[in-house]
């Protein structure tokens, strides 16, 4: 029950809901369930899949501001292939370093955005209309060391006799974003025969960036994470949807590397690793991790309790005998101190040598890589920490890109969100 | 009829009047408020078949309503600032107490305004406020101490004797 002042706030709000009955018209639930049906059948099941990649993790509503101080019409921009290299051109001067990743796992991903999935209406495929299928499709997933940032992109184009279902494609997923929560409107572009918006997403403690663009009877999304607090600059901004403008025009642009958007519909209740989407983080380095098997349950060594101040937690296998685990702390402050028992924990480690180097910290993100009878990647940022660890197998400190790769995934599962718990 | 729009109708009669005080709450605006109600239902309705076992089912609409209200609220805020004109108000006149309720729930920072909305209005717990909000406990006791010191002088109250709101 509410608390209670000496002044009877709840009285007055009682009165005041009294009062609002009697001015307010409602529209009824038969209003308010033909709106919902009329919404289903401009459900687009297969680019809402694919929007359900790259939006989401958070849950409270910012509000959708629009501005209209577009890019005038003009001549869409030359085709250019969308990889690396032209999203590292496109985001000069806000977070550069973007490399590709061969492949990602779509469960972990669609662990991202379940929430807007649901609003997007695919957890009900009774109601989706027939989807032309998509002539071709492609995706990018790249990875930044520098910020430990993520950016995901995902392109799918029509026939041109098909040319009406990459508009109502945009426009169904344009609405399906400004109805997921957390999501600000930014800015609109528009050209000759192609156009685009773009989106902030999460709070400023948690910002991802969302484009959305249509152009040769194509449609593309991306999504990252990262850039700081401070937003993104508007030149880059219009930068990134000129690239992926550019990159619906290029038939370079259409090669897969994730698998089949059906895979989302598993999604598991809180967000973990894969144990795919670890073995391409791990793809090349040969440590004592083994994809299949049963023998997870080691947990964080030496370290039992270095949760035990956080809000909620979650662990989880990884693979036949990795181990995963998150954590939502009250703040920043805490999360940093339990990094900091895992460091000492393992520093401290009886009947194992652990060799722990002090973590590194770059922007908010702080990343600590011990390496003993397993090997430990903990990584704290703002709020939340997450933490993996494997049978290292004789080997010894992982190389950087490895780090770089495993550390990239922890932090995207741990902005999903969901470590959370509550509701 | 079928029986689960029977249950759903039945559910939005019982509701709205509650749902539509916290997005009127939030927003100072009826017929805006009136907006993000009916869209909270229009969104429930997907979902009616796992929202009508929740213990209470009218929380996640009332939750979902206030958060449409806040951003509706953004949006009108935006479209005004370009537009240069308030849009006018076509409601009905409300009682004094309502007038003055929102008025003074309108100076409050948003976050305050929210918490206090959603725990004394939609009837969350201060756990189910912090997990909405997605913040501590603390954070929300803060907020709803915040916005109660703040609100009471401004409907005529003090925080340490009577009440004199009517």
């Amino acid at each position: 029950m509410p608390e209670h002042d000496t002044f009877d706030l709840d009285a007055a709000f009682r009165d005041f809901e009294h009062d609002v009955a009697g001015l307010s018209r409602p529209r009824g639930a038969v209003a308010a369930i033909a709106t919902a049906r009329r919404r289903r059948r401009t459900t687009w099941a297969g680019i809402a899949a694919g929007l359900a990649l790259v939006t989401g993790t958070a849950a409270v509503a910012q509000g959708v501001a629009t501005r209209h101080d577009a890019d005038g019409p003009a001549g869409a921009p030359a085709p250019a292939v969308f990889d690396a290299a032209a999203f590292n051109r496109a985001t000069t001067g806000w977070v550069t370093g973007w490399r590709s990743v061969h492949s990602a796992d779509m469960a972990q991903m669609g662990t991202f955005a379940q929430r807007c999935v649901q609003d997007l209406g695919t957890d009900d495929g009774a109601s989706n209309p027939s989807t032309p299928e998509a002539a071709r499709a492609g995706d990018v997933v790249l990875t930044n060391a520098q910020t430990f940032s993520i950016a995901v992109g995902t392109f799918f184009q029509w026939s041109p006799a098909q040319a009406s279902t990459a508009d109502d494609a945009y426009a169904a997923i344009r609405t399906g974003i400004e109805n997921c929560p957390a999501v600000a409107a930014h800015e609109t572009f528009g050209w000759a025969g192609a156009r685009g918006q773009s989106w902030e997403v999460g709070t400023p403690q948690h910002r991802q960036h969302l484009w959305l663009a249509e152009a040769d009877h194509g449609v593309a999304v991306l999504w990252t994470t990262g850039g700081g607090s401070d937003g993104i600059p508007d030149q880059v901004d219009r930068r990134v949807m000129t690239a992926l403008v550019a990159g619906l025009g290029a038939p370079g642009t259409y090669r897969r590397v994730l698998p089949s958007v059906t895979t989302h519909q598993t999604t598991s209740p809180l967000p973990t690793i894969s144990a795919a989407s670890f073995a391409d983080a791990v793809h090349g380095w040969h440590s004592g991790w083994r994809r299949e098997g049963s023998d997870a349950g080691n947990r964080i060594p030496c370290a039992a309790d270095w949760n035990g101040a956080a809000d909620s937690s979650s662990t989880a296998g990884l693979g036949g005998n990795g181990d995963q685990a998150y954590a939502t702390f009250a703040d920043p402050r805490h999360a940093q101190g339990a990094l900091e028992r895992i460091r000492t924990s393992l520093a401290a480690c009886a009947g194992s040598s652990y060799f722990v180097p002090a973590p590194v910290q770059g922007g908010d993100v702080t990343v600590l890589v011990a390496t003993g009878p397993r090997i430990v990647w903990a990584v704290a940022f703002k709020d939340l920490v997450g933490v993996v660890s494997v049978p290292a197998g004789g080997v010894t400190t992982p190389p950087r890109s490895v780090t770089t790769a495993v550390t990239g995934q922890l932090l995207a599962t741990m902005t999903e969100g969901a470590p959370r718990g509550g509701r | 009829m079928a029986a689960s729009q029977e249950d759903f109708a039945t559910f939005y009669d019982a509701t709205w009047r509650r749902t539509v005080a916290c997005a009127y709450a939030v927003l100072g605006e009826l017929g805006a408020a009136e907006e993000a109600a009916q869209e909270a239902y229009t969104r429930a309705w997907p979902r009616w078949s796992t929202i009508s076992t929740y213990d209470d089912p009218g929380a996640w609409v009332r939750q979902v309503a206030t958060r449409q209200a806040i951003s509706g609220w953004r949006r009108r805020r935006t479209a005004r600032k370009y537009l240069g004109n308030p849009r006018p108000d076509s409601s009905p006149a409300p009682d004094e107490n309502t007038v003055a309720l929102v008025a003074a729930l309108k100076q409050l920072p948003e976050a305050q305004r929210r918490a206090l909305v959603l725990h004394h209005l939609a009837g969350f717990s201060i756990a189910d406020v912090a997990a909405a909000e997605r913040c501590p406990e603390g954070t929300i006791k803060a907020r709803l101490s915040r916005g109660r010191a703040a609100l009471v002088p401004l409907l005529g109250g003090t925080t340490n004797g009577e009440p004199s709101h009517a």
